[in-house]
């Protein structure tokens, strides 16, 4: 496998993933380039035991743990706030998409960090149990304990804003 | 989970996955990175640099180099934030326009994330004149590596474009189209060289080298950076 097969097929993980481990917009760049050189030097010596994204997410995990660090900024858990809709959408389903990311902050800040990761590498980023285990470095039973704990808090969250939209209409993805 | 809740994961899914510019972008900033690493490597480890680059495809690095040049020619800003973001996170400072040049090795690398990698190459900083001077096989930095020799020709290259110094970056691309003909980097060289001949004047140059490469590449990942320069934009 190539870098160059790696970088196209997973570069939009990695900065997804990025952003959700609460590194700013505004330092993207910085961190997403430096998951993808720590590759460059590091793919021949990925032996394939995991999956590339399983690698790629503990890379990127470390790489923004690290960046963080020395910035100084809020740690992991903060939520993700107001970011750019995809640009190859619409205005109005730009507006979708940017409140719907609005509400996902919202309810991910109300998870614990351990909930938070593995909510968002499952559902967000369609990783396996298994995979996100391993990324984590947890057991796989303890994934789907936290999935559950996750998906509850998401699901409740959602009811709550319907029902606050039905009263007062402040938010109609 | 319902349908609803997945329809909202989907949106910010969606709102948070990164355009094509992004991708290109960063792809360009790595490029750099890599390319950086390969000639601060001292010659202790140019063998397990060659290993990895070799891995890799250590030429996609040039691309990057002769991309964030690319970006330099229709704007010094947009040059100089490229660089940066390739450097500026290792701590090291955007290059200064001025006559005292020097290669691009002047970048090193990051800490590596895991403590079994091995220590940060020492930042080595070769003048443009001891380039110009040694030959590519005998270059300081990786005197057995002849990809890093390319390497370190082409970036003192690029830097004496991004200098101003078109005419020496000529001369250093001649140099090693003369050294490797039949190199890889032979499409990243000539580009290189349309831009020095833009910086001369010599647009009807420039324009026949430009559509040479592009008669032989038509898919080029130069190709827009060609259209948009003097050689194929009929306003530069």
């Amino acid at each position: 496998m190539s870098f160059d097969q790696v970088y196209d097929a997973h570069f939009d993980f990695v900065w997804r993933y990025t952003l959700s481990r609460g590194v700013p917009l505004s330092a993207i760049d910085d961190v997403v380039q430096e998951v993808f050189i720590v590759v460059h030097r590091k793919l021949s010596t990925f032996e394939g035991r995991s999956s590339v994204r399983t690698w790629l997410a503990m890379i990127t995990r470390r790489v923004a743990r690290d960046h963080l660090r020395k910035r100084g900024n809020a740690p992991v858990g903060e939520p993700l706030g107001e970011h750019e809709a995809s640009s190859a959408a619409g205005p109005a389903e730009a507006l979708d998409q940017k409140m719907a990311a609005s509400l996902l902050d919202a309810l991910l800040a109300r998870m614990t960090e351990i909930q938070r990761e593995v909510f968002v590498l499952h559902e967000v980023e369609q990783m396996t149990g298994a995979e996100i285990a391993e990324a984590l470095g947890v057991n796989e039973n303890t994934i789907h304990t936290r999935l559950r704990a996750a998906r509850h808090i998401f699901e409740v969250g959602i009811a709550r804003a319907r029902s606050a939209e039905m009263r007062n209409r402040p938010w109609t993805p | 989970m319902n349908p609803e809740a997945r329809r909202i994961i989907q949106l910010a899914r969606q709102a948070r996955t990164p355009s094509a510019e992004d991708k290109r972008r960063v792809r360009a900033a790595v490029a750099i990175g890599v390319a950086a690493a390969a000639v601060t490597v001292p010659a202790a480890a140019a063998g397990a640099s060659a290993k990895v680059a070799g891995a890799m495809g250590v030429f996609t690095g040039l691309r990057g180099i002769v991309a964030g040049m690319v970006i330099a020619s229709t704007s010094v800003g947009a040059g100089a934030y490229l660089w940066k973001h390739a450097s500026a996170a290792r701590g090291v400072e955007a290059p200064v326009v001025s006559s005292a040049a020097t290669v691009a090795g002047a970048v090193a690398l990051p800490p590596p994330v895991s403590t079994a990698e091995p220590a940060p190459a020492p930042v080595v900083t070769p003048d443009v004149r001891d380039v110009r001077a040694e030959a590519p096989g005998r270059a300081r930095v990786a005197p057995q590596d002849p990809l890093a020799a390319e390497l370190t020709l082409l970036h003192a290259a690029k830097q004496a474009w991004q200098d101003g110094n078109s005419q020496t970056a000529f001369d250093l691309a001649q140099k090693h189209a003369k050294l490797y003909p039949h190199s890889q980097l032979a499409s990243e060289r000539d580009a290189l060289k349309v831009f020095a001949l833009c910086g001369l004047g010599r647009t009807n140059d420039a324009r026949d080298l430009a559509q040479a490469l592009l008669s032989k590449a038509p898919g080029s990942p130069f190709r827009a950076s060609l259209e948009q320069s003097c050689a194929l934009h009929p306003s530069k």
